[in-house]
């Protein structure tokens, strides 16, 4: 067996000040409730200087931005409702999705391929806007989410599947 | 190094001539542990995936294999892929291997889902003989068979790589490898296998500073001043070659994807892939529970764009930026004033842990580094084993998390268990003060005496002598 170069034993003694005093970790709780309470009482985070660009995500309690990548199929920071469902694609093309995910990676266009199979992109948007409100629903009922901001949300979310398949930003 | 004490290893050689079979038992306990663990993976592996992971790397493995290599960060995947080469050229390998056993040209099968969550499977298998082997040296075969099991039937690993599917564990292991061998006194290489992890997360290189000024104070500056000891003439010859190997690992690895370090003429650098895979979020938080999740959750505030101001005219990019430099830049001065076992563990765990909590745009998973040192500090130091199991609890809880918000479960605690907003709040500033704490044992580390430190400092060029670490490790075989 080598030899350890840093670790002689000394060190091995010295792994016992691996350790934090009751001092130390009584401030950081005190530091940390201090953040929170700035966080939860000044408006610290959710001034007008930084106020939410997106409209209130439909995350369901964890409360970021949505699921981007990497890796993940979907809009950076997008909501779940903005995500493109290639299996709702496949469906609306009367494919496969393993068909679908072929074309897909030979480079055509999703606009390109919807063309191709007869349909037409705001077709596939709204089934997947479709499909977004059941999720949606879900929270509505629950009272996570308000009708008002279900509308919201799902009339963001068409916008922003639009663009991104007319700009071939889907998948893979 | 020469240090361990003759009578140490006299006594291990008399215990070992009378139960020869001991050290045996603890490396067959070791593999119980492994397969026990490889085990538990492969059972709960037929549960659950996250599917738009999962669809991600289908659509990967299927460009690999229909498309040259050259172009496929080219303009056939609709969203530019946010990897670097590193664990793409493992999936390349996994989808050819899948393509010869497999009529399933399209990876769609439940046969390539298994092969794709072996690969995590098999690096948490990785990771937890690694730290059998880091800790073992340091405190003997039972610390070392604690750190493998600690990690290996973790929760949060086991969540990672088995039900969700995804490949933190591979960077993380290689991560390892390097610190393991610094520890073994062979820093020069680990440059290359931190190389490979930096090309899986490129976030990892802030651990280059700590890897070159570790090498610089134990041998070019052992002392207060720098001194030319006899040996670093080769140790600086081993640097260049260990240098060499990582750049030359670096572009075999690049340029047959087209990427390359400028001015190289290929079709794209190194540095604009990483832009890509940085712009690809641009909220506070990609849901890790971390300064930004206390700050984001707190505020009610459901996306917050890290480009917009957050104090004193600065964004809360900048902020993160400027927090964790402040961190790293903590963690370097304490492994210069000393730059022994414990200080290198700590400053890497600083560096991880930081990581995870300071910059914006962090993603749930890339805690599993950190995760990764507070298991193995956990068996190392008693007093910090509460340590390793808060890390695991809310590592846990955020993966497990956002799994089920967004991962359209078919296995696992269900729609039920999704977060309630104190619950994030909690986790949040769990982490918070967990980091706040890390920081505090730095402290308590900094503040020994440089003077006994440098006489800790081991002579250089004795790399094949037994050490006392080794001996009290055998003798307590």
């Amino acid at each position: 067996m080598r030899d350890l170069d840093v670790a002689g034993p000394a060190e091995r003694r010295a792994l016992g000040q691996l350790r934090v005093g009751p001092r130390w970790a009584l401030a950081s709780a005190a530091v940390v409730a201090l953040v929170v309470a700035l966080a939860l009482f000044s408006g610290l985070a959710n001034g007008s200087a930084v106020r939410a660009t997106f409209p209130p995500g439909a995350s369901g309690g964890v409360p970021f931005g949505g699921r981007g990548g990497p890796p993940g199929a979907g809009f950076p920071g997008g909501a779940p409702a903005s995500v493109i469902d290639l299996n709702i694609v496949a469906g609306v093309l009367h494919m496969t999705t393993a068909e679908l995910q072929v074309e897909l990676a030979s480079g055509a266009p999703l606009a390109e391929i919807i063309s191709q199979h007869g349909a037409t992109v705001d077709q596939v948007v709204s089934a997947l806007v479709d499909q977004a409100r059941s999720q949606l629903d879900v929270q509505v009922a629950a009272g996570q989410l308000s009708p008002a901001q279900e509308q919201q949300l799902l009339a963001s979310s068409r916008r922003r599947l639009q663009a991104a398949i007319e700009s071939n930003r889907v998948g893979p | 190094m020469g240090t361990g004490p003759t009578g140490s290893r006299r006594a291990a050689e008399r215990l070992r001539a009378h139960l020869p079979g001991l050290a045996e038992a603890h490396t067959a306990w070791l593999l119980v542990i492994l397969g026990a663990g490889l085990a538990v993976r492969l059972l709960l592996g037929s549960h659950g995936v996250f599917q738009a992971d999962a669809q991600t790397f289908r659509g990967w493995a299927t460009r690999l294999v229909t498309t040259p290599l050259s172009d496929f960060y080219g303009n056939g995947t609709a969203r530019p892929v946010d990897h670097l080469p590193g664990d793409l050229w493992i999936l390349w390998g996994i989808a050819h291997l899948y393509r010869l056993i497999s009529p399933d040209a399209n990876f769609q099968s439940p046969g390539f889902l298994v092969l794709l969550k072996l690969v995590p499977g098999l690096a948490d298998l990785g990771i937890g003989a690694v730290l059998y082997l880091i800790a073992r040296d340091l405190a003997g075969p039972g610390v070392g068979l604690l750190a493998a099991a600690l990690f290996v039937f973790n929760p949060a690993p086991v969540f990672v790589s088995a039900i969700w599917g995804q490949w933190d564990s591979v960077s993380a292991l290689f991560m390892l490898v390097a610190l393991w061998l610094v520890l073994r006194g062979s820093a020069e290489w680990a440059l290359p296998a931190l190389t490979y992890a930096v090309l899986i997360k490129p976030q990892l290189a802030l651990l280059l500073p700590l890897l070159a000024i570790v090498w610089w104070r134990r041998y070019v500056q052992p002392g207060r001043r720098p001194e030319r000891g006899p040996d670093l003439a080769r140790r600086v010859r081993r640097l260049a070659l260990a240098t060499l190997a990582s750049l030359g690992l670096f572009l075999a690895l690049d340029l047959p994807f087209g990427v390359g370090l400028p001015p190289l003429p290929t079709r794209w650098t190194i540095l604009e892939r990483l832009d890509v895979a940085w712009n690809q979020e641009r909220s506070v938080s990609a849901n890790a529970f971390n300064l930004w999740g206390v700050l984001a959750h707190a505020s009610g505030s459901r996306f917050i764009d890290d480009g917009r101001v957050f104090l004193l005219g600065v964004s809360y990019q900048h902020w993160g930026e400027a927090l964790l430099a402040l961190a790293v830049a903590i963690a370097l001065v304490v492994v210069w004033r000393r730059p022994d076992a414990p200080a290198v563990l700590w400053a890497t765990l600083t560096i991880t842990l930081s990581l995870f909590m300071l910059p914006t745009r962090i993603h749930e998973r890339y805690l599993m580094p950190a995760v990764v040192l507070a298991v193995l500090v956990a068996a190392l130091a008693p007093g910090m084993r509460w340590l390793g199991v808060a890390l695991s609890l809310t590592y846990l809880v955020n993966v497990s998390a956002v799994y089920h918000v967004f991962g359209r479960p078919t296995f696992g605690f269900g729609v039920s268990a999704r977060p309630s907003d104190p619950v994030v709040l909690a986790m949040a500033a769990t982490n918070l003060f967990l980091l706040l704490v890390v920081f505090g044992v730095g402290i308590t580390l900094a503040r020994r005496p440089v003077e006994e430190v440098d006489a800790l400092a081991p002579a250089v060029g004795d790399a094949d002598a037994p050490s006392a670490a080794t001996a009290v490790g055998e003798a307590a075989v």
